[in-house]
């Protein structure tokens, strides 16, 4: 509760007054100092039950038109003031402190009621509510969305509800949201006055925003051109335990509990046996996502980063939807740049979203583009790569320099070794900062490109180690070449070799390799080497 | 200009949640009378004619800036008028008049009834409170210990109700539903 000038000049005459009686040992300046004094409190205290009042008689709701929009994208934001009233009798308005006039005549007074009311009221100056909408600081919008009482139910808008002695205000903008991610309103603002004391309290609901990225509008998640359905359906654990469908029925083991005895099943067939079940299911997912360089490849909003965003926020949604525990491991230039453990609750989604959303591509910390890994620059370099001998050299000294039969004997074994090159690769070294950290079954999500495929097969490697299955969802460069195509045919080939990758990843034991595209680039694409499109196809 | 009024009206009496207005009946006319009687006799009283002046250039007061002022004006302008003050049943009579007037313009429209019950009463609890706790330190500690004690006890009030206020409000909590429209 702030007091008004006029309070703090109330509160310093009683101090003026309590001095002043001190000083001139004048008792009847106590007097004075505490009847004023007395008269504020009560004022104050007056105020208080005035303001509970209202805060109980109050409704107020922002509303959102979209909850959901692009970058830049506009939408409506609504803010209803609503008070409701329990009698339906009304009274004056006005406050205490005006001077009366004691010998008035109260029966004059009755037969003008209206008219003394109105004078009354215009003579009022005390009670201004002033509400005004918690929109998040992100938000640009053409006008400030705050409406003030009782001004605001002079205007035509206002709605008296019939039957329920409720007054409705709305007011109405229109915002921007220039800034991607999740914004949640702050409730609204309700600052109440009567002259004298101001006291302001917040109330009302908070709504969200979902300001999404500007992509593309269809994005293609699939296999050689043929969609996959990344979320459908559900994932069998393969596991028993102590869940709650049954799995199997088998024969009792020594090393089983007696209390596991299914002893219906055991009178039926005249051995002992015990029922399994399944073991719960969630899966526990990790998500990789590769934001370096490269990945800022492509038309505006449709970049290679856009499309993986697009992907690893369904997939978050996805385990958002069932539950399951999630994780978020960012990789640029540098290393990584954003980890966060897997678990699970409405925060870590919450987060993981607003990381993926806020997710820009990151050169090297010295504001260089970092080590170009253009198109092709990975296919090309694959061949070359697997020889590796001057880095294994200096991998290795040892063994190079050493003649005898145990280093001959081991040498080949090396060769299509490069370790160096691969602990130095972001991804994989940012990988394995976390691989050991989660133990247990774990699905890891890679998103990336192809334009550094060793590292990738060192990478996916790492990941589907201990029997842990691994989805690789690939952005092939060729898709998102600024621009249009400049020889479909080339294109188709490009492509081609893309995906004999891309099916080399997915022949690996519990690896998914699947491709993120544009859809109407990919079907370009096809379409362009249609005639040798079998040869696509496994 | 008359429906804009009258939701001005109404909507005042949302505010302050008001019931029946309160008649200005011919009871608060007598005791307004009857302070107001009170205010001039003790005015008389203790500085005669310029005792009466004192008190109309406190009503003057009264209309521009308020009680709390005016109040101050005719304690400071008696003492002006009458350095001695010696006639403590004039004095009495003139505080109760006062007393008075302040209590009947609180419960008088345009002032609704329940703010002026709840300031009638808190008016009279402050004034017992603080008159009691002023008279005791007067009599045991001198002039300046009662300044002290009355204004300690002034800015702990305040601030009791502050506190009760934030304490109140921090509590009506946050609906936390989303809001969300029709997209």
């Amino acid at each position: 509760m702030e007091l008004t000038d006029r309070s703090w000049a109330v509160v310093a005459l009683v101090v003026a007054l309590a001095v002043l009686g001190a000083v001139f040992a004048a008792p009847v300046l106590f007097v004075g100092a505490l009847l004023v004094a007395s008269w504020l409190l009560a004022r104050q205290y007056s105020f208080l039950g005035a303001t509970l009042d209202v805060a109980d008689a109050l409704d107020v709701r922002q509303t959102v038109g979209t909850p959901q929009v692009k970058t830049e994208g506009e939408t409506a934001v609504t803010l209803a003031v609503s008070l409701e009233q329990a009698d339906s009798q009304l009274g004056h308005g006005g406050h205490g402190d005006e001077p009366t006039d004691p010998a008035g005549d109260s029966d004059a007074q009755a037969e003008h009621g209206d008219q003394q009311e109105n004078v009354a009221l215009e003579r009022d100056v005390s009670f201004i509510l002033e509400v005004s909408a918690g929109l998040p600081p992100v938000t640009a919008s053409s006008e400030p969305l705050e409406t003030t009482l009782p001004r605001a139910l002079e205007e035509p808008e206002a709605v008296e509800s019939p039957g329920k002695d409720a007054f409705t205000h709305e007011v109405a903008t229109q915002t921007t949201w220039p800034v991607t991610g999740q914004h949640r309103f702050d409730p609204a603002t309700v600052s109440l006055s009567d002259g004298w004391f101001r006291e302001t309290f917040t109330t009302g609901n908070r709504p969200t925003v979902t300001v999404e990225p500007r992509g593309p509008d269809r994005i293609h998640v699939g296999e050689g051109g043929d969609r996959y359905g990344l979320l459908e359906g559900v994932y069998p654990t393969e596991r028993v335990g102590s869940g709650v469908d049954v799995a199997e029925l088998r024969e009792y083991q020594p090393s089983d509990a007696a209390s596991r005895i299914d002893w219906k099943a055991t009178a039926r067939l005249a051995k002992p046996h015990v029922r399994e079940y399944e073991v719960d299911a969630t899966r526990r997912t990790l998500l990789v996502v590769d934001h370096r360089d490269a990945l800022g490849r492509g038309p505006p909003d449709e970049t290679k980063l856009d499309c993986l965003r697009a992907v690893a926020l369904a997939i978050t949604r996805a385990a958002a939807d069932a539950g399951d525990p999630l994780g978020l491991l960012t990789v640029g230039e540098a290393g990584v740049t954003t980890r966060h453990p897997i678990a699970t609750g409405p925060e870590q989604y919450r987060t993981v979203r607003r990381v993926l959303y806020s997710l820009e591509v990151e050169g090297t910390d010295d504001g260089s583009r970092g080590p170009v890994r253009g198109r092709w620059s990975g296919l090309e370099r694959w061949p070359a790569l697997a020889r590796g001998g001057s880095t294994l050299e200096r991998a290795h000294p040892s063994l190079f320099e050493d003649d005898s039969a145990f280093a001959r004997t081991l040498r080949p074994f090396y060769a299509n070794r490069n370790p160096i090159a691969i602990d130095a690769n972001p991804l994989y070294r940012g990988l394995r900062s976390v691989v050991n950290r989660e133990p247990g079954s774990v699905w890891t999500v890679i998103l990336t490109d192809d334009s550094a495929l060793e590292e990738l097969h060192e990478t996916v490697g790492l990941a589907r180690a201990d029997d842990r299955s691994v989805l690789v969802a690939l952005a092939p460069t060729v898709l998102y070449e600024s621009g249009g195509f400049d020889s479909i045919e080339a294109a188709f080939d490009q492509y081609r070799t893309f995906e004999r990758h891309r099916r080399a990843l997915g022949r690996m034991d519990r690896v998914t390799a699947l491709e993120v595209a544009p859809a109407d680039r990919l079907s370009t694409v096809l379409s362009g080497g249609s005639t040798r499109r079998p040869e696509v196809r496994p | 200009m008359g429906w804009g009024s009258g939701m001005q009206g109404r909507v005042q009496a949302i505010l302050e949640r008001t019931h029946l207005p309160l008649p200005v009946n011919r009871r608060l006319q007598a005791l307004a009378l009857l302070g107001l009687g009170c205010l001039l006799g003790g005015s008389w009283f203790i500085g005669g004619p310029v005792g009466i002046g004192t008190v109309a250039l406190s009503a003057l007061v009264w209309g521009l800036l308020g009680p709390a002022f005016a109040i101050a004006a005719i304690h400071v302008g008696l003492l002006a008028v009458s350095p001695g003050l010696g006639d403590v049943v004039a004095i009495t009579v003139l505080e109760a008049g006062l007393v008075v007037l302040v209590a009947v313009g609180s419960v008088t429209p345009p002032s609704t009834p329940a703010t002026g019950r709840r300031f009638l009463a808190g008016f009279l609890v402050a004034l017992a409170i603080l008159g009691g706790v002023l008279w005791t330190a007067f009599e045991s500690g001198g002039h300046w210990l009662a300044a002290a004690t009355l204004l300690s006890l002034f800015g702990l009030g305040g601030f009791l109700v502050h506190r009760h206020a934030r304490v109140t409000l921090s509590a009506l909590g946050t609906d936390t539903g989303d809001g969300g429209g029709s997209a």
